[in-house]
């Protein structure tokens, strides 16, 4: 079986409708259409931010004019009829036609060569802004050669006081266009294809001086018949900033933020785009002008986009949560396994009612409870109250996991919880049996912390469903469908075994840890070591913090803390750990979460991610974390386990 | 295309005696001015060719430049080993100079090609006649620039200049480090191809991957940087462990049959030791391809040298004659497996000469 699950998303880059088929229009309309309401996605520089995997690809793929076409040809279709919609409604559409001619560019490791070349500054950035508009006028025009109209129907629109710049990029037809924009690529090429730096007069005197179309092009109409013209706004998506010098994508952000342009103009880039310091201290977004680009604000020049961490980690939860399962619903439709059966929707494979522990270990479980009540000098009426408020929580609980293992899990730790809460005892004259000074309250973190003991002491089941699939995805797509495939395998291979579809809640958790597991072992990028070796030692303290006896952060720690005036200062004091964690962040090992209110400071969590959670057993539920310093995270990247 | 290939009839020394023959013949006695360029990295096959070179040219008898590879990966293990290497070349080559050639930028961009085009200039080149150059332990992105300007500077002198370049053979697939590689696939320098160009768009582009174990990042990175639309992926046949091709098919059975849908009957073999075998197999498939895709928009060939040496050193002859783009992933830093085993231990090194240009293929 060919699992669309497993396919890479470069691998539908090729074919349109087969992309459409598997795309959600949920980014479109979460992340795109609140700033396309405010016009605010086509007349300045769009920036958006997303940790590898996290879709911004894919998401500027559908402004593709090549995609935007495929979407109108079938916009009755009913897998293209929610996409058709997300682009209209952020302005891609209007009355069954395009109106952006959206092309994309990577730039890749070439244009980060030109930092490297002996010249000025000024030059540098000159030759960057060159390359970027050949390429985007080449772009454009393949866009269009793509769906089969030629360059001579092709005409840019000047801007009003441009016209005198129109000979210097080769006129205002498609033909003279193209033709100036392959010379100066060309001249490019031989510049920067140079085993040898050339001397800088051999730049001076090459015909890419005064090539600007960005500063001419206003619109670019495309004859479709005598009596029809399209006009249509040109959009150059500048894919992989982060693979630019610091330096020049302050440059190109500077550039291109002047409201003067009118083409449009979107740069997609890692979260923690810079150097580590910009990625660690910069990804506090505060409304001000950046000090990096003088005479521009932010607020006012840049829209700025966050995929991940751009508003409240609830909203990105539910929000991701929505996206995932709308992807999987489609990756699993193109699964004629499941279709054929009447299975179209991704939850439908993943039972959701949980294994508890076998009977000989709950046994064992009452046993230690019993044993704690005894240590812990807990009367019988005192453990019939809390073992009360335990049936009070579970009767008032929706669909929770409350069988009588956690039950007893629960009052375990609530029975640790309540000598912190007895008044201290004087000598004489004292109530023998005094009421806490506090009363115990069961509730979903005890809970949690419940199960997650249950999981380490007993094996217990305790990932499994899409919310946990979801959860343990670190919000990024690509790591939920990786996670995802193994389940759809799965069923699959109980199918074809004669089985129901339906996997038991046992299994989802046995084959979600054995992939994290996986995922985990093939991690293979530069600073990996340090990146393992300081997930494994965060790992470690988190389990240990996890299973003390009272659960004092209910599911768990997956996190370190450190108090955020302390962190900023990492890339100066500690900059091998502050590549670490760039480069753990880049691959979703951790999570940074700046300026995290608790006990009256802010702190800086370093979030461990799904993988690393789910192949600890660590829970997936956020906020708790160990507080720690800098020099100490430093030292565990540092040490071996 | 009709014309022979360039190296069609490339003079290529692998006996033992023939090697001893030519280095006392052509280098020694014939008292031209050589220039001998190695590298003084942790790799102990470094000093395999210094060793041999020195009994015939004296310590004194040739320009000799290292080449030191710096990169971030701190493994203390094999820096050690690095250094007891280039102990060992200074104390044969006293007069030797040492050239750094920084691997990354400060924010860990790749910069070989432009490390590399720094040190250029200082490289002897006038009245050079002979330039021997150890292929062996030098990366693919330091070597393949470096190669490319002394064939060019031939194929410009005015006087004859020969390029010598030396393999020591590694014909079993090492397991002693292991590379991380870095984040990107990238052409190396010089070998482009233009292949970023708008030009290309129109081109079947055919991609060549030759095949070890262990290198899946490598390969997913640059398969994704190229997308192409067909892949041809090239085993070592014949090598020394006879099964070598299979275990590798079987390590990439899951790319071979879903991402990259190779047909089986388009898997190329190309003789682990022999770098003109692979050479001449990629210009064949070149030459049949441009017959084919001649009225379609042309084809081109994208060549990864991520196999072995003497692969590499083919994919660069093939590359440098017909301008394939040569796409590669840098290599962060090495983990190193077993610091038991020296590579001198495991496997016995027997050098490969290839004359590449000069004297010899004077008509």
């Amino acid at each position: 079986m060919s699992n669309p699950f497993e396919k890479r998303a470069t691998e539908y880059l090729r074919d349109d409708d087969a992309f459409l088929a598997i795309v959600s229009p949920e980014p479109v309309l979460t992340f795109l259409e609140p700033f396309a309401k405010d016009d605010r996605l086509y007349d300045r520089l769009v920036v958006i931010r997303g940790a590898p995997g996290s879709g911004k690809t894919t998401l500027a793929r559908l402004f593709m004019f090549g995609t935007i076409s495929a979407i109108i040809r079938g916009k009755d279709a009913i897998t293209h009829a929610a996409i058709a919609h997300a682009v209209a409604i952020c302005g891609a559409v209007r009355d069954n036609q395009p109106t952006l001619i959206g092309a994309r560019l990577s730039l890749d490791s070439e244009y980060r060569d030109l930092w490297e070349f002996p010249y000025s500054l000024d030059l540098r950035m000159g030759l960057l802004a060159t390359l970027v508009q050949a390429r985007g006028v080449l772009a454009w025009l393949r866009a269009l050669q793509n769906e089969k109209i030629a360059p001579s129907a092709i005409t840019i629109v000047p801007r009003a006081d441009a016209a005198a710049a129109l000979n210097a990029i080769g006129g205002t037809d498609g033909v003279g266009l193209g033709q100036r924009a392959r010379e100066v690529e060309a001249a490019m090429y031989k510049i920067s294809a140079a085993l040898v730096h050339p001397n800088i007069n051999e730049i001076e005197e090459s015909p890419i001086a005064s090539y600007r179309p960005f500063d001419v092009i206003e619109r670019i109409e495309v004859r479709l018949s005598l009596t029809e013209t399209l006009s249509l706004r040109p959009l150059l998506v500048l894919d992989d900033a982060q693979m630019l010098h610091p330096e020049q994508l302050v440059g190109l952000q500077r550039w291109l933020a002047r409201r003067e342009l009118r083409v449009s103009r979107w740069i997609l880039s890692w979260m923690d785009v810079i150097s580590p310091v910009e990625a660690l201290v910069e990804s506090r977004r505060e409304e001000r002008s950046s000090p990096e680009l003088p005479g521009i604000s932010r607020a006012r020049d840049v829209t700025e986009i966050y995929l991940q961490g751009g508003r409240s980690r609830g909203k990105d939860r539910r929000d991701f949560r929505k996206t995932a399962r709308d992807m999987a619903n489609r990756h699993l439709q193109q699964l004629n396994a499941f279709t054929n059966r009447g299975i179209r929707e991704f939850a439908d494979l993943l039972a959701v009612a949980p294994e508890p522990i076998s009977a000989s270990s709950y046994e064992e479980l009452k046993s230690k409870v019993a044993r704690t009540q005894r240590k812990l000098l807990i009367t019988p009426a005192r453990r019939e109250a809390l073992e009360t408020e335990v049936t009070r929580y579970g009767n008032g609980a929706v669909n929770a996991d409350l069988s009588q293992d956690v039950a007893m899990a629960m009052l375990s730790i609530l029975m640790h919880r309540l000598p912190n809460r007895m008044p201290q005892l004087g000598l004489f004259g004292q109530d023998p049996e005094p009421e806490p000074k506090r009363n115990l309250t069961a509730d979903s973190g005890v809970a949690d912390g419940a199960r997650v003991h249950l999981l380490h002491t007993y094996g217990r089941t305790y990932y499994y469903g899409i919310e946990d699939l979801c959860d343990a995805s670190s919000e990024n797509a690509e790591q939920f469908i990786r996670l995802a495939a193994t389940l759809v395998e799965a069923a699959a291979t109980q199918m074809t075994r004669g089985k129901i579809a339906r996997l038991s809640t046992g299994r989802q958790h046995q084959l979600l840890r054995k992939r994290a597991d996986d995922i985990y072992k093939s991690w293979r990028f530069p600073d990996h070591e340090g990146v393992r070796r300081l997930c494994d030692k965060m790992a470690y303290a988190c389990v240990a913090k996890s299973l003390e006896p009272n659960a004092p952060l209910k599911g768990g720690a997956n996190a370190f803390g450190i108090l955020q005036d302390e962190f900023d200062k990492i890339p100066e004091d500690f900059i091998e750990l502050a590549w670490i964690l760039h480069r753990g962040v880049a691959y979703n090992a951790f999570t940074l979460v700046q300026n995290y209110p608790c006990k009256n400071q802010f702190w800086c969590l370093i979030e461990l991610g799904g993988i690393p959670s789910l192949k600890y057993g660590l829970t997936l539920k956020r906020g708790g974390f160990i507080e720690s310093t800098s020099r100490e995270v430093a030292a565990l990247s540092k040490e071996a386990l | 295309m009709t014309t022979t290939p360039r190296w069609h009839d490339c003079v290529v020394h692998i006996d033992d005696s023939d090697i001893s023959n030519f280095l006392e013949r052509h280098l020694s006695h014939r008292k031209g001015h050589t220039v001998f360029v190695g590298s003084c990295g942790f790799d102990v096959r470094a000093a395999t060719l210094a060793r041999r070179l020195v009994e015939y040219m004296g310590p004194t008898g040739m320009e000799v430049m290292f080449i030191r590879e710096v990169r971030e990966s701190g493994n203390s293990a094999l820096a050690s080993r690095g250094a007891a290497t280039q102990q060992e070349l200074l104390a044969l080559y006293p007069k030797a100079r040492t050239q750094s050639v920084r691997i990354f930028g400060p924010d860990r961009a790749v910069i070989t090609g432009h490390s590399v085009a720094k040190i250029l200039p200082s490289l002897p080149i006038d009245g050079v006649t002979d330039f021997v150059l150890d292929f062996t332990a030098l990366s693919v992105g330091v070597s393949f620039p470096l190669v490319k300007f002394l064939l060019e500077h031939a194929d410009s002198a005015q006087h004859e200049v020969n390029v010598h370049v030396f393999l020591t053979q590694e014909t079993t697939q090492l397991p002693t480090v292991a590379p991380v590689p870095a984040d990107t696939a990238l052409a190396i320098r010089g070998f482009t191809g233009g292949w970023r160009q708008d030009a290309m768009n129109d081109k079947a582009k055919l991609w060549m991957p030759q095949l070890r174990t262990n290198r899946l990042q490598e390969l997913k990175r640059i398969y994704d940087e190229i997308l192409p639309h067909d892949v041809v992926p090239v085993l070592p046949f014949p090598a020394r462990e006879a099964r070598l091709g299979d275990e590798i098919v079987e390590f990439y059975r899951r790319e071979l049959e879903e991402s990259w849908e190779v047909d089986a009957r388009n898997i190329v073999y190309a003789a682990e030791d022999d770098p003109v075998d692979l050479y001449r197999t990629v210009l064949q498939i070149d030459s049949a391809r441009q017959r084919v895709f001649a009225a379609t928009g042309g084809s081109t060939l994208l060549l990864s040298p991520t196999g072995s040496k003497a692969h590499a050193l083919g994919t660069l002859m093939a590359a440098y004659e017909r301008e394939f783009p040569v796409l590669y992933v840098e290599c962060a830093g090495y983990e190193s497996l077993d610091s038991a085993t020296s590579l001198e231990e495991a496997v016995p090194a027997k050098l490969r000469h290839l004359w590449l240009a000069g004297e010899v293929y004077k008509t």
